[in-house]
C-alpha cells in the first residue's frame, strides 16, 4: 500500500525546491524520470514536455482497465520581459498570482538561479493615494543587483525553501508537487488489476494545456 | 558620539484566534510586503522560534473594496502550521514576529535582506573603529548601537544624555534610486555616501564633512531634509543642552521591505569618512564650531 512517510516527504522536499515555471519544467521532469524509470514499463516525453508513464498490470486473466492519473509538474512564476538596464528587469506573471504577494519577495532567476528581489517604490515616497492601493504589476521590477546580467525570457520564481512546521509544510509549489509525489508513489505501488497511465503534465498553470494532449 | 541604531521594524502578536495570530506593527511597517512573507514567531510560552508565514485570508473575509486596495494589517493572519492547541500553549499575545528570509548576495556587491536599515550602519561603525585603530585622534570616541530608533529614537536620547558628547554623528540609510524611486529624495546606489543638510544638522559639521570627502575623493551626494531627518540625529540634537549634530548616510533600495538592498562599497565609504573625520579633529575643534 502506498503511504506518505519519511521517504515520500524527502521526495516532496526535493520536488518543491526544484524550479519548474510553466514551459520550463526540466528540473522536475528530471526528478520524475529518475524516480519512475525502475517501475514503469513504458516512459515517454511528449511534444510539450509532459512525462507519460505506463505500468502494465500483472493480472494475466481477465480484462485490465486502463486508468490515467495526472499531476502537473509546472508551477506559477515570472518571466523577464524587458531589460531596464543596470540589473533591473520588467517581468510578467506566468500563471495566476495575486499581485499583492509580489512586492518585497526574494526570487531566483533563470536556470542559473541568479538571486534577485521584487522591488518597488518605498512607502515613504508614496503619496496618500498610492499608499491605499495595491502596487500594480507594471510598477514592480526584478532587481538582480548593480550590473547583474540575466536574459529577457528567463523564468523566475519565489526563492522560498521547503520548511516543516509542526504537522504542516510551508513551501512554494506544493500545488502540485504533492500531486507529483503522490503519483510517483502510486506508480511504484500500482494495483495489479489495472494498467496505470501516469501523466506528469506541463503548462497546467497557464490553461491545462499539457493534460489536454497527454490524454490523447 | 557616533550612533547607528540596531533595532529594526517588525511585528507583534495582538490576538490569537483559532490558532491563527493577528498582528500589529512595531515601527513603520510597509503592510504591502506582508502577504506571503516568511516570518519567525518568537514564542515566549515555549521559548521557541516558530517558522510561519503571513497569510491573506480568503476574499470573502475581506471588505469588498479590497480587490484594489492594500490589505490592512488587521486582516492579515500569521499561520504557524501548528494546531490551535499547540499555538495556545506556545505563543502569547505580545510576542514578537520578525522577517525570516535570509540575506541575498546580489550582483555588484549588493547585499539584500531585512533589517539592513540599520544593521548596515552598525557595520559602518565597525569599519570606522577598525580604521581608527591605525590613526591618532585627540577626541574620545563613543560608538553607540542604539535601540528603539524605529519607534521614537528613544535609545539615541538616553545614550546621548548619558555620554554628553560634544559632537554627535548619526549613521543611517537614505533612499536609493531604483524602481519607483527617482525623485529629489533619492541618491544613486553604490556611487557614494549621502551628507544630510537641514535644520536637523549643524551646518558647520556638514561643511567639514563635505570638504573632507572632497579631499579624500570619497564620492558624496547632498541629501536635504526640511525638518526631522527620521534618524537618531533628530534625538541627539536636542539632548541635554543641545549637541551639534551631523548625519552620514548611505543609499538603501526598498526601504522597510524585507529586501532592503545596500552596496557594500557605500558602507565602507561611510565608515572610512567617519574615521578620517574623527582623526582630522584638533583638540580645540569644538571651540571652532561657529554659526557665522
Amino acid at each position: 500500500m502506498p503511504t506518505f512517510g519519511n521517504a515520500q516527504l524527502k521526495l516532496l522536499e526535493k520536488l518543491c525546491n526544484a524550479i519548474a515555471v510553466s514551459g520550463d519544467e526540466a528540473e522536475v521532469r528530471k526528478i520524475v524520470l529518475e524516480e519512475i524509470k525502475p517501475y514503469a514499463d513504458e516512459v515517454k516525453v511528449d511534444a510539450l514536455g509532459s512525462v507519460l508513464a505506463t505500468r502494465i498490470g500483472n493480472r494475466r486473466n481477465g480484462k485490465r482497465m486502463r486508468v490515467m492519473l495526472d499531476a502537473h509538474m509546472d508551477e506559477v512564476g515570472f518571466m523577464l520581459v524587458a531589460d531596464d538596464g543596470e540589473g533591473i528587469y520588467r517581468f510578467e506573471s506566468v500563471g495566476g498570482i495575486d499581485v499583492r504577494y509580489l512586492v518585497g519577495k526574494q526570487v531566483l532567476v533563470g536556470r542559473e538561479r541568479i538571486p534577485g528581489v521584487i522591488g518597488g517604490k518605498p512607502v515613504h515616497l508614496m503619496n496618500a493615494d498610492e499608499r491605499t492601493k495595491k502596487a500594480p504589476l507594471d510598477s514592480l521590477r526584478i532587481d538582480i543587483g548593480i550590473g547583474g546580467k540575466a536574459n529577457v525570457g528567463d523564468r523566475a520564481t519565489f526563492a522560498t525553501k521547503f520548511r516543516r512546521a509542526g504537522p504542516s509544510i510551508l513551501s512554494k509549489s506544493i500545488d502540485d508537487r504533492i500531486g507529483v509525489a503522490t503519483l510517483i508513489d502510486l506508480l511504484k505501488h500500482a494495483p495489479p488489476n489495472i494498467d496505470l497511465c501516469a501523466a506528469f503534465s506541463v503548462q497546467e498553470e497557464i490553461g491545462l494545456r499539457g493534460a489536454k494532449v497527454a490524454a490523447q | 558620539m557616533i550612533a547607528a541604531h540596531m533595532d529594526s521594524i517588525g511585528l507583534r502578536v495582538s490576538k490569537i484566534v483559532d490558532g491563527f495570530l493577528h498582528i500589529t506593527n512595531v515601527g513603520g511597517i510597509d503592510v504591502r510586503v506582508l502577504p506571503g512573507a516568511e516570518v519567525t514567531v518568537h514564542a515566549s510560552g515555549s521559548q521557541e522560534e516558530l517558522p510561519a508565514v503571513i497569510a491573506k485570508p480568503p476574499e470573502r473575509f475581506l471588505p469588498e473594496s479590497a480587490g484594489e486596495a492594500v490589505i490592512g494589517i488587521n486582516y492579515l493572519l500569521v499561520d504557524t502550521g501548528l494546531t490551535p492547541r499547540d499555538v495556545e500553549r506556545k505563543v502569547r499575545v505580545g510576542d514578537l514576529v520578525s522577517f525570516a528570509n535570509g540575506p541575498f548576495d546580489l550582483a555588484g556587491d549588493v547585499v539584500s535582506g531585512h533589517s539592513l536599515d540599520n544593521r548596515a550602519s552598525v557595520a559602518a561603525l565597525t569599519v570606522c573603529l577598525e580604521e581608527l585603530q591605525a590613526k591618532s585622534h585627540f577626541l574620545d570616541v563613543w560608538a553607540v548601537a542604539t535601540v528603539q530608533e524605529e519607534t521614537n529614537y528613544l535609545g539615541a536620547y538616553s545614550s546621548a544624555f548619558a555620554l554628553r558628547p560634544q559632537i554627535a554623528i548619526a549613521v543611517d540609510g537614505t533612499f536609493a534610486k531604483g524602481p519607483g524611486a527617482n525623485s529629489w529624495q533619492t541618491i544613486p546606489l553604490g556611487k557614494g555616501v549621502g551628507l544630510c543638510l537641514g535644520p536637523n544638522m549643524h551646518p558647520f559639521l556638514h561643511t567639514k564633512l563635505k570638504e573632507l570627502a572632497e579631499r579624500l575623493e570619497i564620492p558624496w551626494f547632498l541629501d536635504v531634509t526640511t525638518s526631522d531627518s527620521g534618524t537618531d540625529a533628530f534625538a541627539m540634537q536636542v539632548t541635554a543642552e543641545g549637541i551639534p549634530t551631523a548625519l552620514v548616510e548611505f543609499p538603501i533600495r526598498y526601504m522597510h521591505m524585507p529586501i532592503e538592498s545596500v552596496a557594500v562599497k557605500d558602507i565602507q565609504r561611510a565608515g572610512r569618512l567617519l574615521a578620517e573625520f574623527i582623526a582630522s579633529l584638533e583638540a580645540d575643534f569644538v571651540e571652532t564650531i561657529l554659526w557665522e
